[in-house]
């Protein structure tokens, strides 16, 4: 073994069982003096299968219509190296705009549809709701609470009628002379045929 | 064949059309061993082993013409190599998802199989112990201790610095330091 290499071995792992050989892979015999046949018979099989099925392509093979500026490869690394930066090109800037307000639009719309969309559905849940609320009182409820009502209501007309009929009673004998003489004998005469009162009663005054 | 010319020459004789084939099979003649070791150190299995060859070869044929030579011809096949091992244990990786095998039992597996194998010896005790290392750290280690490779070299065949490759290396053998002693 290589001095330098045996060296550096035993620094670095004393414990490295020195000297091994390497292990002995088995070849098959004549292998090697065989190799370069075989391949240039395969290489010779693939090249005239290429040739049969396209003579055009076979020939076109290596070619290259690329153009490539000269001096390129070899100046192809140290341009990397120095980190040049690159600018990018207005139009190339203004496409990225574009795209970030496209994207922004977008989502805006959606925005807005699931806000009108979610209101709508509040909206309609009042509804349904209420709607539900009515269907939850019975009908039982509803016939009481219009007999309620007319019963309201008829208490109401009593309590009317009985606020006239007092004001009626309230009106005193005076008053209705005083009315009695405001009007005309013949004007009298005429309210009572017309009530169908034939005679008149004796005002007591 | 064409040992007398160097690698540059042979490139050249390749992409011009000349002696395509001829040239072509000096080059595999000339690193199919160290190409092979490599791919059966990682795959273990003589089958696999020869599967991925080829298809490091394969590419290698379809890739020469586009070789740019700012890399050594070997350090362009070892990468290839490299590559091909890799993406066949991660195919046996998709694969033993579904089996519930780990890659790592299958070529504990493949290991047993071989023919001389005897888990109480210390040379297989090794091999096991690799086994259970990532791949990439297997790989320095079999490279940096089988194969005796500076830092410099293998710094440029896997394309990371020398610092991480010691790093690993270290790690490693600590990890296997710890396997053949507990084993």
């Amino acid at each position: 073994m290589n001095r330098e290499i045996h060296t550096e071995l035993k620094e670095l792992a004393p414990g490295f069982p020195q000297g091994i050989p390497e292990a002995s892979l088995g070849v098959p015999q004549d292998y090697f003096r065989d190799f370069s046949e075989r391949l240039m018979s395969r290489i010779q099989a693939e090249t005239l299968e290429n040739e049969t099925i396209s003579p055009i392509l076979q020939e076109l093979k290596g070619e290259q219509p690329f153009h490539v500026p000269s001096g390129y490869f070899e100046g192809f690394q140290p341009r990397i190296h120095t980190g040049k930066v690159v600018h990018l090109p207005t139009y190339t800037r203004l496409k990225m705009v574009l795209k970030y307000a496209a994207a922004a639009c977008l989502i805006g719309i959606i925005i807005t549809f699931v806000t009108l969309n979610s209101n709508q559905k509040a909206t309609g849940e009042a509804e349904s709701a209420s709607l539900q609320t009515g269907q939850e009182i019975s009908e039982g409820a509803f016939v009481e609470y219009f007999e309620d009502w007319d019963q309201n209501e008829a208490e109401e007309d009593e309590e009317s009628v009985e606020k006239s009929t007092n004001l009626l009673v309230d009106i005193n004998t005076l008053t209705i002379n005083e009315l009695l003489s405001e009007m005309g004998e013949n004007e009298i005469k005429y309210y009572m045929q017309y009530a169908g009162i034939d005679e008149q009663p004796a005002l007591t005054l | 064949m064409l040992h007398g010319h160097d690698d540059n020459e042979l490139v050249r004789l390749f992409k011009s059309g000349e002696k395509k084939e001829e040239a072509f099979t000096t080059i595999v003649k000339r690193y199919q061993e160290k190409i092979y070791w490599q791919i059966r150190r990682m795959v273990v299995s003589h089958d696999d082993a020869d599967d991925v060859m080829q298809n490091v070869f394969i590419k290698a044929w379809n890739g020469l013409d586009g070789f740019r030579e700012d890399a050594k011809l070997f350090t362009w096949l070892f990468r290839i190599a490299t590559n091909e091992s890799l993406t066949f244990l991660e195919q046996q990786k998709k694969r033993s998802s579904v089996s519930l095998d780990t890659v790592h039992e299958q070529l504990e597996e493949k290991l047993r199989a071989e023919k001389d194998f005897d888990e109480n010896k210390t040379v297989w005790k090794l091999q096991m112990a690799i086994l259970q290392l990532p791949e990439k750290q297997r790989q320095v280690f079999q490279l940096r201790y089988f194969e005796e490779m500076p830092y410099e070299e293998m710094s440029q065949l896997l394309e990371t610095s020398v610092g991480a490759l010691k790093a690993s290396y270290h790690h490693a053998v600590k990890k296997i330091e710890e396997y053949i002693l507990n084993h």
